[in-house]
């Protein structure tokens, strides 16, 4: 639930802009974005990165593809964006929509397939090799240089077929693990490979590398530790590019392609960001869960943070055609707590109620007093959980529907864990067909003075 | 000269010694205040970058050790003839560097331009955005390699294997090999046999460790084949294609695409017959005017200037695409012809042009 990230599913918005920069039409969540920026139809864009790319398209008359970070109030959104003209407009196409909370460092741009030994490959879309290097010294048997241009299967024997690769190629999948032997040596060979894409979507080529194929498999003990040995890490980035390449040809960032296509590279793209979500909610899982896990315990306001988890979340509320109402800017709850956790928990909260809430709804955030506790109370209009899923809701891996998309059953679990360890307690009232309220009580401050 | 940290330690503090002290320590303080100077002398937006800066440093080192190992390991085998041990006469490779930059090698103004453009050319050929091929169509330079014209298939073939080496290079976090000029190439090898000699032994020594160095540079030189440098390599291939001026415009884009800017440098510098250094030097200008006149020059086209300054502004943060696209109409106006001829000077000989620019004499 370290949902600090915070994306918004499969969503490509658009608009047409005229040619002197004004604003004709916008999906809603760009006339959000926009409209908080202080911009209104029939003007220019309000976001500067925006305006600046419309206007260099315009210029330059060709497209412009650009990976941008804008500021969205309390958020900075990254967002992927294809301007192209179009006769006598410009469309402006967005997709990522990615939140970030400016505290987050952004990671650096990481090698495709970094190795340290071995044979680095890389081959282009016919599976012609393009580049080889070897990085075990000479004994692979032969001079790189001779392979350059022919095809992969002079160089590997794929005597159980070539599955892995077939699949990438197909588009089913992107990481490549295959076994095949090397013509040269005619040593077994393990092929770690990633598929490159080009930003139309299309197969670019394989990039990685070969190795010798290891005598045994693993022990179980190395799994064991691998996960705090950076595996999480490894799995990040490596989701974190699938992410980015799936939004990049989302976007049909360099050219057109079939609407198809582009659906399913959303579909790629989003279930990425779920499993990215995962791994989030699994590393937070283990440091909740040592015994040692202390949350800081510092003055916060309740009304403030629900005022700014609203905010993380405003482009996605625009999206689901859902209004929330903030607590009154007047408004305060001072308590105790990590305000990092307590915006974590809130912002699940309310995630949790924008996916529940039909189209043209309504979330309520609203903030008071549970006798000596301060409390923030997120209620929506959804389908409402029957008391049996009540008592469910808050286990490990619980969830109300597990045939619906979205969530991972960790949220709420975390949420409580929080919760309680920082003093205080998450609770549900609902009924079905009633929506559902959540509350979080933290105990107050010992200030009287600002009591709301 | 370490700051902080007197050097000399050996005159000790007897009272000849002592002006040869105060001496040193004044020749210390007006090197750092030197420094000082000329560091704050720095125009900010010419400072190197702390990329470029690792990039050069990371070229510069691997070259010297390089040519300090071959020449280390061939001097010891000569003087073993003689009974002497090269490892107790000869530097060690680790040492060659730092005495090499207190020499002043690094204020060396050919090499210095020499290795800026190659470190910011792979640093803008690492950038370039990974565009589409139309369907299943290999990159340019993977259907160059196959092309029917065997020469151009050949030099293809050669290019293709160079960039792969650098590309590995690159991609193990050092800058790729560094290509100099024969003549630069000598000089650097030169200050290395130089500093290579530790001038401690006696006299017959020395002058066998100097022979000794002075044949293995030889040897060294000799083998340096300037056929198989990457300005060689791909000049050969540019040569070969000889693009009418109907097929260049698609082929400088095609290269842009496919992320070869040597080919795509190449292609300008054989066509406009200007030296592959000079031209490298203009298509890393983050200032583009030179090179926007040297594609009009080529007749390329509004869409085509768009294209390739898009890409190289993605790739290289420094170059102000606005500007660009308020100039692109002006820009694309400008008559082949007369971007040609103003471009001519660069056509002559490279030590001519460069004395025209020193006299202060302005081209017609």
């Amino acid at each position: 639930m370290t949902t600090l990230d915070l994306p918004v599913d499969d969503l490509t918005a658009y608009a047409v802009i005229d040619r002197d920069g004004r604003l004709l039409s916008a999906d809603a969540a760009i006339a959000g974005l926009n409209g908080r920026a202080g911009g209104v139809l029939g003007l220019p864009l309000a976001v500067p990165q925006l305006a600046a790319a419309v206007w260099l398209t315009q210029r330059l008359g060709i497209a412009v593809s650009r990976r941008l970070i804008v500021a969205d109030e309390e958020a900075d959104v990254e967002l992927h964006i294809r301007v192209e003209p179009e006769g006598n407009h410009i469309q402006l196409a967005v997709s990522g929509w990615t939140m970030r909370p400016v505290w987050r460092p952004t990671p650096g741009m990481m090698p495709a397939h970094r190795v340290d030994d071995g044979l680095a490959w890389e081959t282009d879309a016919a599976l012609r090799f393009v580049f080889l290097a070897s990085r075990e010294g000479a004994d692979q048997g032969f001079d790189p240089v001779t392979m350059l241009g022919r095809p992969l299967t002079a160089l590997f024997r794929f005597d159980d077929g070539a599955a892995s690769i077939l699949d990438a190629l197909a588009g089913r999948r992107r990481r490549i693990e295959q076994a095949a032997v090397n013509r040269i040596t005619g040593r077994g060979t393990i092929l770690s490979a990633t598929l490159r894409t080009d930003p139309m979507g299309g197969v670019a080529g394989l990039i990685g590398t070969a190795r010798l194929a290891p005598a045994d498999p693993p022990g179980e003990d190395v799994l064991a530790t691998a996960f705090t040995a950076g595996l999480d890490r490894a799995l990040r980035t490596s989701l974190a590019r699938i992410v980015d390449e799936a939004d990049a040809i989302g976007i049909r960032q360099d050219g057109p392609i079939a609407t198809d296509y582009a659906d399913y590279a959303g579909d790629i793209a989003s279930a990425g960001r779920h499993l990215m979500g995962l791994v989030d909610d699994l590393i937070d899982l283990q440091a909740i869960e040592r015994p040692d896990f202390v949350p800081a315990a510092e003055p916060v306001d309740l009304a403030d943070l629900g005022r700014r988890a609203a905010g993380l979340l405003a482009v996605r509320a625009d999206h689901a055609g859902v209004r929330i109402q903030r607590p009154d800017a007047e408004a305060r709850a001072p308590c105790v707590g990590d305000p990092r956790r307590v915006l974590q928990i809130l912002v699940n909260l309310v995630g949790n109620a924008l996916r529940y809430s039909p189209m043209g709804g309504s979330i309520a955030i609203d903030t008071g007093w549970s006798g000596a506790a301060a409390r923030i109370t997120v209620a929506d209009r959804g389908k409402g959980i029957t008391a049996e899923d009540q008592a469910r809701i808050f286990g490990k891996f619980e969830r109300v529907d597990p045939g619906e998309a979205g969530g991972n059953g960790l949220g709420l679990f975390i949420a409580r864990r929080l919760a309680t360890a920082m003093g205080g307690d998450l609770t549900v009232e609902s009924a079905p067909g009633e929506g559902a309220r959540f509350t979080l009580t933290l105990p107050a401050r010992q200030a009287s003075g600002d009591q709301q | 000269m370490v700051a902080g940290r007197n050097d000399d330690t050996g005159r000790g503090w007897a009272p000849y010694g002592l002006a040869t002290r105060v001496a040193v320590a004044e020749a210390r303080a007006q090197a750092e205040l030197d420094t000082a100077i000329a560091d704050l002398g720095v125009v900010e937006a010419l400072r190197l970058d702390d990329r470029t800066r690792l990039d050069i440093e990371t070229m510069v080192g691997g070259l010297v050790a390089t040519i300090g190992t071959t020449l280390r390991r061939h001097a010891a085998r000569l003087l073993s003839d003689r009974d002497i041990d090269g490892a107790a006469v000869l530097r060690p490779v680790a040492e060659l560097m730092p005495r090499l930059a207190a020499a002043g090698l690094l204020r060396d103004r050919a090499l210095v331009a020499a290795l800026v453009r190659r470190a910011r050319h792979d640093q803008i050929a690492a950038a370039l955005p990974l565009l589409p091929t139309a369907d299943g169509t290999p990159g340019l330079l993977i259907r160059l390699a196959g092309d029917a014209d065997a020469e151009v298939a050949e030099a293809a073939l050669a290019l293709l294997g160079l960039d792969g080496r650098r590309r590995d290079a690159w991609e193990q976090g050092g800058a790729g090999p560094v290509d100099l000029p024969v003549a630069l190439h000598s000089r650097v090898a030169w200050h290395v046999a130089a500093v290579l000699r530790a001038d401690d032994g006696s006299a017959a020594v020395t002058r066998a460790v100097d022979r000794a160095l002075a044949e293995a540079t030889d040897r060294l030189l000799a083998g340096h084949d300037e056929r198989q440098t990457t300005d060689a390599v791909v000049l050969r291939l540019a040569a070969a294609l000889d693009p009418r001026a109907n097929e260049i415009v698609a082929l400088l884009v095609a290269a842009i695409d496919d992320r070869r800017l040597d080919l795509f440098t190449a292609m300008i510098a054989h066509a406009l017959d200007i030296g592959m250094p000079d031209m490298r030097a203009i298509v890393i200008d983050p200032v583009g005017d030179r090179l926007w006149l040297a594609l009009r020059a080529l007749s390329v086209d509004r869409t085509g200037l768009a294209r390739i300054a898009l890409a190289l502004a993605d790739a290289d943060r420094r170059r102000d695409i606005d500007g660009f696209a308020v100039q692109l109409d002006a820009i694309a106006a400008v008559p082949a012809a007369e971007a040609a001829a103003i471009l001519s000077p660069l056509a002559l000989p490279a030590a001519f042009h460069a004395a025209i620019r020193a006299t202060g004499q302005r081209a017609r």
